[in-house]
């Protein structure tokens, strides 16, 4: 399956990964092996590509649910501290400016 | 025994029976694998918790002493793979991205574990996130193979798997999400167990791909691999995902006459001529107890890595996302806005297989291609069922774990396709949610480990287990131990 | 002739007291980042466990939209980066909760029903803060809270139809007690999708965001509405955007988006199975459904026939219906009744910034004031000033009248003598009123009255005047 130098660009937007030039071009590549090969073992088990392919029919008919009620955990400082950049209790992040899309 | 001996060799049950009858404390025994850890120098553990393990063996031998002996893992050193938690410890899944994170919580299979007496040693080494076949991914660098040095140990669980060969720990757990238990337990000549999808929660392990992981333990033998499921196994009302089936309990130790099949992978030309012949000897030895064993035509090691490979990688795409140097981990050093900050924190944060991969996730799952992602569901589908089917007429389905023995580091790591195609045969029973074990079976002619992989019914570990006890019996493999 | 086409999407916060994925407490009184656990921030390896109390309410809800309620239904991940969303993706539903239903509206030609495409849960993110110095700030207390996403079919006309509709919603919510909906707190958000086009085929639509009242709803329609006209009388095209309405300038401004291109990468939600709801579950929730707000509405008007104007103060405020109703129980007349509770009672607490819980007179002081006004012991001008004088004092009606000796005085002497030194004492007026400037007669009612400190009974009064004046 061919997939353009453009694809690769978009999903690492996406996934807001920063690649270089060698990169997208290395993974291009890979990509392109891995959805064929994928594509061929349908063709040989005889599967067609199905968008709606309903996949969660689950054997169990009950959903386990939780009590509404409170379960406090007691230690956020654990979790602040875990932060790279905090200030006043909140997590601090860059402004988003102009050049994002 | 000496004591030497046993602490090598010995099942967690004699283990237990030795503290009880005093013959040696429980201090002792960690402070004996500690030492190993440090002497061999594999690069097994990413962190040893010597002081913290030292004062919970003390705390053991107390209760020795008063004969408050309790907990099916009383006094056992064990080590965990970097992604399942405990609070208050580091757990980095051997990445850049999470080197600074320190877990906020417990993971379930660890509380489990604790309440029944194991001693925590520390954490092993792994894969980026657990991806990748051979441990050569971490950022921690390489694990060694025990049983030679120049070769990877397997993976995403190679820090584990190369633990428990080289005994430096009784048992540890691992993570399986498409081999990285049984691949590696098979190239260092360890038992490893890929239970049931449902049956060990997922809580505290760090995600890969959510419809197909699962945690589970590598072990010296069967028994002790029963062991640590009997107390890890069982519904988690944190993991809705787990399955409210009964607990697990150990089965009693009666063999009888197993049918049982045997996949045709055993006649593919890819398959190392000493694995095919170790495991030929042993089909005739289970032949020759009066066993049923046939061959049957099982070609979905054909399909199931590019299944696996779009499966995990949408899933893994979306679990990778909450990486993002605001909450924890790596934060990029210089950015200019918040998106330039996301694309650097992540393009420095993850290793090459991890970026690969979520790239790769990212893409099926965009809307173009989404046919992509639901069909390869069907495939597992497929397998499910074929698998259903085989196991109306059979016990017990049996294939070689990989198609070769442990490779050269360096062999691969260049080639991802080659490299995900060592989980071949055992991401088949992540499709389908069956169970899957990997045995010790012999070695080939240069030396290096061979396994086998057992897969029964979803839910019938008891099956699998009865049969790799059974198996045991036929040889001292899973006794041998490497050089040191 | 232009047709504008309004859909609405509300999101409403569901009334539990924990988050929908973790036990983290809903609320917002303390610090930031307080309500927060390893679950609702995303931590590495936590998994969400749905909170069912959530779910019954949302069935519960879907049964008064009279929506189709799914059996199974799917969760599913919504993908995309946001400082205030921990996991990178929201859990939301692809295969939804329910579907279809209506909420029934009144408009200028009648009855007419906003069609519901559909009822999801989801979690609500965190909460950021901009600053002008290049920082943002995330508080995620609120990263978690249940929220419904109720989806309304692109069939409302204008601003009217629209507020009617999310008002009716709101109350359908608050009859149900799923969710408190105060638009000022976030529990009750609307963004409506606006379109204009001459034809039959629905043109480019935008998103309005940002409306935190149903003022602003009316007014951010109306606006967009007409922007939308005038870009298209001026041969341009309207371009598909996310819009912000300013409330300070009055008008929609457009937002600039997050990602270039949505691509949500939507997909099952690999680490819950699907939600199944049995018979039972349903069955449950329908007893807790009490007379909706259009059952009411019918009802007041034809039980008590009381104006709809009135009818929609009480719908609006099931307090203020029952006590309506406790009234008219208590033997009141439905019309004094709605007169004193619309006019006098929410008049004197809106008039004290108080709430119709701090009122004191019962529903028996009404049925006691209109027995007086029968028996003619006082008339409406009395009896509104005593019961301007009790609503937060709840004396009895009995007392306050003896004690201010407020009894209407029907003593016919008394009233002749006042009618006739009114009389006396207006002599141009008089002359005035024979010459035919008849309006006068209001007048020397009033000064008869003032002499008899009010409490003269109206109508002896009236009947006085006219028989001594028409005699001369
Ligand atoms: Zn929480």
């Amino acid at each position: 399956m061919r997939i353009e130098k453009e694809d690769i660009k978009k999903a690492a937007e996406i996934a807001k990964i920063h690649l270089s030039e060698e990169e997208i071009e290395s993974y291009k590549k890979n990509l392109e092996d891995m959805t064929q090969e994928f594509l061929d073992a349908l063709e040989s088990l005889g599967i067609n590509l199905d968008e709606n392919f309903d996949f969660t029919k689950s054997s169990s008919k009950r959903t386990v649910l939780r009590d509404d009620e409170p379960e406090i955990f007691e230690k956020t400082e654990m979790i602040i501290k875990n932060a790279p950049l905090v200030k006043d209790g909140l997590f601090s992040v860059p402004t988003i400016i102009k050049g994002d899309k | 025994m000496n004591n030497k001996e046993l602490l090598l060799n010995a099942t967690i049950e004699e283990i237990i029976t030795a503290l009880k009858g005093g013959e040696i404390s429980v201090e002792e025994m960690v402070r004996f694998f500690i030492e190993r850890i440090k002497k061999n120098n594999l690069n097994t553990f990413v962190e040893i918790y010597e002081d913290e393990a030292i004062e919970r063996a003390r705390e053991a031998d107390r209760k020795l002493a008063t004969g408050n002996v309790h907990g099916t893992l009383f006094g056992i050193p064990f080590a965990l793979k970097d992604n399942i938690a405990v609070k208050g410890h580091k757990l980095t899944c051997a990445s850049r991205m999470l080197l600074d994170y320190t877990a906020t919580y417990d993971s379930t299979v660890y509380k489990r574990i604790e309440s029944e007496g194991g001693i925590l040693i520390g954490r092993t080494n792994m894969d980026e996130f657990a991806m990748g076949s051979s441990t050569e991914t971490s950022f921690y660098g390489n694990t060694l193979n025990p049983w030679d040095r120049s070769r990877v140990p397997g993976g995403s669980s190679g820090g584990s798997a190369a633990a428990v060969a080289a005994r430096e720990v009784v048992f540890a757990l691992g993570s399986d999400t498409g081999g990285s238990i049984r691949q590696p337990a098979a190239l260092c000549g360890v038992t490893g167990l890929k239970p049931t999808y449902g049956r060990v929660s997922r809580y505290g392990l760090v995600a890969f791909a959510s419809s197909l992981d699962q945690i589970g333990p590598i072990c010296r033998s069967a028994e002790d691999a029963e062991r640590v499921f009997t107390v890890i196994n069982g519904f988690d009302e944190r993991d809705t995902t787990s399955k409210e089936v009964e607990k697990y309990n150990l089965t009693d130790n009666t063999t009888r006459q197993f049918k049982v099949a045997v996949s045709n992978d055993l006649n593919d030309t890819h398959l190392n001529p000493d694995i095919k012949l170790n495991l030929l000897n042993l089909l005739n030895d289970i032949k020759a107890d009066g066993n049923i064993v046939e061959e049957i035509d099982f070609d979905f090691s054909k399909y199931s890595v590019p299944v696996y490979q779009i499966l995990s990688c949408s899933e893994a795409s979306s679990n990778l996302a909450r990486y993002d140097g605001i909450r924890y981990g790596y934060r990029a050093e210089k950015y200019d806005s918040l998106f330039d900050m996301y694309k650097k924190t992540r393009g420095e944060g993850f290793g090459e297989e991890v970026k690969r991969r979520i790239l790769f996730g990212t893409y099926i799952l965009m809307a173009k291609n989404s046919a992509l992602y639901a069909s390869s569901f069907k495939v597992a589908r497929l397998i499910r069922n074929k698998l259903k089917e085989t196991f109306t007429k059979y016990d017990i389905l049996i294939t070689p774990t990989t198609f070769n023995t442990a490779f050269k580091f360096g062999e691969k790591i260049d080639d991802p396709i080659q490299m995900h195609h060592s989980d071949a045969l055992t991401s088949v029973c992540n499709l389908s949610g069956n169970p899957g074990l990997s045995i010790p079976a012999g070695f080939s002619r240069d030396g290096l480990p061979v396994g086998l992989q057992i897969i029964t019914k979803r839910f019938d570990e008891k099956t699998m287990f009865r049969f790799a006890k059974y198996v045991q019996t036929k040889s001292d493999w899973h006794r041998a131990l490497p050089e040191e | 002739m232009y047709k504008a086409t309004i859909g609405i999407e509300v999101h409403a916060q569901i009334k539990t007291k924990t988050k929908m994925f973790c036990g983290c407490k809903v609320e917002f009184l303390g610090k930031p980042n307080m309500n927060i656990c390893p679950v609702c921030m995303g931590e590495p390896g936590i998994l969400p466990r749905i909170n069912g109390r959530a779910v019954k309410l949302a069935v519960r809800t879907a049964l008064a939209l009279h929506a189709k309620i799914n059996m199974r239904s799917i969760f599913a991940r919504k993908n995309y980066f946001y400082p205030d969303l921990p996991k990178g993706y929201q859990i939301t539903q692809s295969i939804p909760l329910a579907e279809g239903g209506y909420v029934e509206i009144y408009t200028e030609n009648g009855k007419k029903k906003i069609a519901i495409t559909r009822l999801h849960i989801e979690e609500d993110a965190g909460k950021l803060f901009h600053t002008a110095e290049g920082h943002s700030f995330v508080d995620f207390n609120r990263s978690g809270v249940p929220l419904m996403e109720i989806v309304s079919e692109p069939v409302i006309e204008n601003e009217k139809e629209a507020v009617a509709y999310l008002r009716r919603l709101r109350q359908i919510l608050r009859y149900v007690e799923s969710s408190d909906a105060d638009m000022e707190k976030g529990q009750f958000r609307c963004e409506p999708n606006i379109s204009v086009s001459k034809e039959e085929k629905r043109g480019i639509k935008t998103e309005v965001k940002n409306l935190n009242s149903l003022k602003a709803v009316e007014r951010a329609i109306k606006y967009e509405i007409s922007r939308q006209k005038e870009v298209i009388e001026d041969g341009g095209t309207v371009i598909q955007q996310t819009m912000l309405w300013d409330e300070k300038k009055q008008m929609a401004i457009p937002m600039r988006e997050k990602e270039g291109v949505a691509e949500y990468r939507y997909f099952k939600e690999p680490d819950l199975i699907p939600l199944f709801l049995h018979d039972e579950d349903i069955d449950e929730q329908r007893k807790y459904i009490p007379e909706l707000p259009n059952e009411k509405f019918d009802r007041l008007i034809v039980q008590y026939g009381i104006k709809k104007e009135e009818a929609e103060i009480l719908v609006d405020s099931p307090d203020i219906a029952s006590y309506f109703e406790k009234s008219v129980g208590s033997g009141c007349s439905p019309k004094y009744a709605i007169g004193w509770i619309t006019t006098d009672i929410l008049g004197e607490l809106n008039k004290a910034g108080k709430k119709f819980s701090h009122i004191k007179i019962k529903p028996s002081h009404l049925a006691d004031l209109n027995k007086l006004i029968d028996n003619k012991t006082i008339n409406m001008n009395i009896a509104k000033k005593i019961l301007h004088s009790i609503i937060f004092t709840g004396e009895s009606v009995i007392d306050y009248v003896k004690v201010n000796n407020l009894a209407q005085v029907t003593d016919e002497n008394a009233i002749e003598n006042a009618v006739k030194e009114v009389i006396e004492e207006n002599v141009k007026e008089v002359e005035r009123y024979m010459n035919g400037e008849e309006k006068l007669f209001g007048f020397f009612v009033g000064q008869v009255m003032k002499k008899m400190k009010g409490k003269a009974n109206p109508g002896v009064v009236n009947k006085m005047l006219k028989d001594i004046l028409n005699r001369r």
